[in-house]
C-alpha cells in the first residue's frame, strides 16, 4: 500500500514542485486561466490554459521569465526537467527570459531561447513571425534551423524561415514589461483588418 | 486565267455589300493605374485605364472622385469619367460607300458614376465584395449598370497583406438603352503585390465577352439586322498607389 501511494503523490505533487509559478504581475481586461479545463485563479502553473481576450493584456512574472501577453492570445507554459515551454496557439508574446531554458512551440515551429528578449506572433501556420531584442533566439522548423541575433526577426510558415533582417516593424514591438514605464501596447497593430486595405 | 477574273468581279459587289460587322476573336492588352488616398471616412481615387483593343481601338479613360465610407463594410462613390475609344452600336456606319466601324480612339464621352460597394470577410483573410455602379452617358442619355462580384485572398506578412489574389466578374446591363440585357462581361483574376508600403502591382488576365447589335436606324436604313460577338482576353498590368 505503502509503496503504491509514494508514486501516487510524487505524481500529484510534481508540476507544483517542478514547475515555476507565474504570478499576475499586471492585467488590463479579460483574461482566463482554465486548469483541468476548469476555470481557476492565479498564479498560473504548468499545464494552464491562458486565454488573454481581444483588447486585454496580460504580464506574468515567474523568477526567471516575464511573459508580456497581447490581446487575443492562447497560450499554455508546460514545465519539466529540461526546462519552460510555451505552447502557443495564437498571438502574440514579448518573453523576458533568463538563464534557463526556454522555448515556444507553435504549430510547425520551435523558438528556443538563450537568455534573451524576444518576440512571437502566431496567426497561423502559415503567418509566424518574430523578432530579438537582446541575446540570440533559435528558431526551428521541420526542414530549417536559424540562429536570429538582437535587432532582427524573421517570418516562419510550414516550409521555410525567412533570413533574418532588420525590418522595420521590429521598431514597433513595446518592449516595456513594466506598465510603471508607459503604456504596454506595440506601437504597430498586430491584427491587421483586411477590410482597411483598399484597392480600387 | 477567264474563270479567275469572273471570280474577281462577282466577289467585288459581294464585299462591297457587306452592311454587318464582323465577329472579333483575339488578345488585347493595357495598363491600369490607381491612386488612391484615405481620409477620415473618404477614399479619393483617381483611375486611368489604358488598352489596345481587338479592331484596333485604343481605349482610355480617366476617373476621379470619391468613395465615403457609410460604415466599415459599406461605402459608395461618385465619380466623373471621360473615356476614348469607347464602341457603341451606333458607331457601325456607312462612310462614304463602306459599312464599318467609326474610328472612336478620339472621340471622348464623358460620364457620371454612382458606386455602392459592400464587402465582408469570410476568414480573416479572404474578402467577398460585391460592387454596383450605375453608369450616366451625358452625350447618349444612356444608363448603364455594372455589377462585380468577387472574392479576394490576402497573404499576410509581418502581420500585413503582401499579395492579393482575387477574381472578379463584372456584367455590364443597358438600363436605358439596346434591346438585350446584358452587353458585356469580363472575368478577371489576378494577383497585386505590396512592393512598398504605398506602392503595389500585379498582372491580371481577363476573359472579355461582348456584342454589338443592330440599332433601330441601321434595321430601318438597311433592312437587316444583326448581332455580332467579340470574344478576346485581355492580359494587363494593375498598378495601385496609396497614401
Amino acid at each position: 500500500m505503502k509503496k503504491t501511494i509514494v508514486p501516487i503523490l510524487v505524481l500529484l505533487f510534481s508540476p507544483i514542485v517542478f514547475a515555476d509559478t507565474y504570478q499576475v504581475f499586471y492585467q488590463k481586461g479579460k483574461v482566463e486561466i482554465f486548469r483541468n479545463k476548469k476555470l481557476a485563479i492565479p498564479p498560473v502553473i504548468s499545464g494552464d490554459v491562458i486565454k488573454v481576450h481581444k483588447g486585454s493584456l496580460l504580464v506574468l512574472k515567474s523568477p526567471q521569465e516575464t511573459l508580456k501577453i497581447m490581446h487575443d492570445t492562447v497560450i499554455t507554459p508546460r514545465e519539466n526537467k529540461e526546462g519552460t515551454f510555451l505552447e502557443m496557439v495564437r498571438g502574440a508574446v514579448v518573453a523576458n527570459v533568463t538563464k534557463k531554458n526556454f522555448k515556444i512551440r507553435t504549430s510547425g515551429s520551435t523558438f528556443g531561447v538563450r537568455g534573451t528578449q524576444f518576440f512571437v506572433q502566431v496567426n497561423g501556420p502559415d503567418d509566424q513571425w518574430m523578432c530579438v531584442n537582446e541575446g540570440v533566439v533559435n528558431v526551428k522548423s521541420a526542414s530549417k534551423n536559424v540562429d536570429v541575433p538582437a535587432g532582427k526577426g524573421v517570418f516562419v510558415n510550414k516550409t521555410s524561415i525567412s533570413t533574418p533582417q532588420a525590418y522595420k516593424w521590429t521598431k514597433g514591438i513595446n518592449w516595456k514589461m513594466d506598465a510603471k514605464e508607459g503604456n504596454l501596447d506595440h506601437k504597430l497593430n498586430l491584427d491587421y483588418d483586411v477590410l482597411e486595405k483598399f484597392y480600387d | 486565267m477567264i474563270r479567275f477574273f469572273l471570280v474577281f468581279l462577282l466577289s467585288v459587289p459581294a464585299f462591297a455589300s457587306i452592311k454587318t460587322p464582323k465577329n472579333r476573336y483575339g488578345f488585347e492588352n493595357g495598363l491600369d493605374f490607381r491612386v488612391l488616398k484615405k481620409h477620415r471616412r473618404y477614399i479619393f481615387l483617381t483611375e486611368t485605364k489604358n488598352r489596345k483593343e481587338i479592331t484596333g481601338v485604343n481605349y482610355n479613360q480617366l476617373l476621379v472622385g470619391s468613395y465615403y465610407r457609410l460604415t466599415k463594410r459599406f461605402r459608395m462613390g461618385g465619380f466623373i469619367q471621360a473615356e476614348q475609344g469607347l464602341r457603341w452600336d451606333e458607331d457601325w456606319r456607312r462612310i462614304s460607300t463602306q459599312w464599318q466601324w467609326q474610328n472612336t480612339n478620339a472621340r471622348w464621352d464623358f460620364s457620371t458614376v454612382l458606386d455602392a460597394t459592400y464587402n465582408d470577410k469570410i476568414t480573416n483573410k479572404l474578402l467577398w465584395e460585391m460592387k454596383t455602379r450605375v453608369y450616366y452617358y451625358h452625350s447618349r442619355d444612356a444608363l448603364q449598370l455594372r455589377l462585380r462580384p468577387g472574392l479576394r485572398y490576402f497573404v499576410m506578412r509581418g502581420g500585413k497583406p503582401q499579395w492579393q489574389i482575387f477574381t472578379e466578374f463584372e456584367g455590364y446591363l443597358p438600363v436605358t438603352y439596346g434591346n438585350t440585357s446584358l452587353y458585356e462581361y469580363w472575368l478577371y483574376i489576378g494577383t497585386l503585390y505590396q512592393l512598398t508600403e504605398n506602392f503595389a502591382l500585379g498582372p491580371v488576365v481577363s476573359f472579355r465577352e461582348r456584342w454589338f447589335h443592330a440599332y433601330h436606324n441601321f434595321e430601318k436604313k438597311t433592312g437587316e439586322s444583326f448581332k455580332t460577338h467579340y470574344q478576346s482576353t485581355y492580359m494587363g498590368l494593375n498598378v495601385l498607389y496609396t497614401f
